[in-house]
């Protein structure tokens, strides 16, 4: 998936990402070799912020990201991330690693104006579609459709109800 | 499994990718060629880190297949 999604992010140097869903934290370090590559000046990096719900997932990855060399790209939090991360919004991307009911609209809220996010939307084991969304000047959101996914439901609270 | 074997695999799914046109931004292709995703798999699955599925990582959770 991260092939599909990253291209799908139109990512660049020195972006803010927002990633809902950190598992093994190996998605964001790959968004990290993009927005912060080492052979750019420091002061020009993006930073990936990741969240992870499942507290010993959440210990994984920030140890897979501190063992592969992305600590200073990736920082990995423990929280519900169907809330968000507000304490550095807004984000220019934000992507979601589970099928939440709807696009949240704290993600929404936390995008920067013409920012993207890409999020798989759909129902736990049903049908789920790849979604890029837009965040234009005026506020309005456009959606473009990138097919039919299979992700793990989004859980906490924006997310499906009886997947805490 | 070596890191030169991890490495032939790992061309050869580019090399799939980029022929069904999955893989086309080179920013993106090199992230994928940079990061090593055996080490982000738990140590049995590891021989299967550039088979194209996606793995358990324990708690109910997978991390994605490459492409998908």
């Amino acid at each position: 998936m991260v092939c599909i999604m990253n291209e799908a992010l139109e990512l660049e140097v020195g972006l803010k990402v927002l990633e809902v869903g950190a598992g093994s934290g190996y998605h964001a370090c790959t968004i990290a070799e993009i927005v912060a590559p080492s052979d750019v000046p420091r002061e020009e990096w993006g930073h990936v912020w990741t969240i992870e719900i499942v507290f010993e997932l959440y210990k994984m990855a920030e140890e897979n990201v501190r063992r592969n060399g992305y600590s200073d790209k990736v920082t990995v939090i423990h929280g519900d991330g169907s809330l968000g991360y507000s304490e550095n919004a807004p984000y220019d991307r934000i992507l979601v690693t589970a099928a939440a009911p709807e696009i949240p609209d704290t993600l929404i809220e936390q995008l920067k104006i013409g920012g993207l996010i890409v999020t798989p939307i759909g129902a736990p084991g049903g049908f789920q579609e790849l979604v890029k969304a837009y965040k234009r000047s005026n506020g309005s959101i456009e959606t473009v459709r990138l097919g039919g996914v299979a992700f793990v439901p989004l859980r906490g609270r924006k997310g499906w109800k009886g997947w805490w | 499994m070596s890191s030169e074997e991890f490495k032939i695999e790992k061309e050869r799914l580019i090399e799939i990718y980029v022929r069904e046109g999955i893989l086309k931004t080179k920013s993106v292709i090199e992230a994928f060629r940079r990061v090593p995703r055996e080490n982000f798999i738990p140590e049995y699955l590891r021989a299967y880190a550039y088979v194209d599925t996606p793995l358990p990582i324990g708690y109910g959770q997978t991390i994605s297949a490459p492409h998908f």
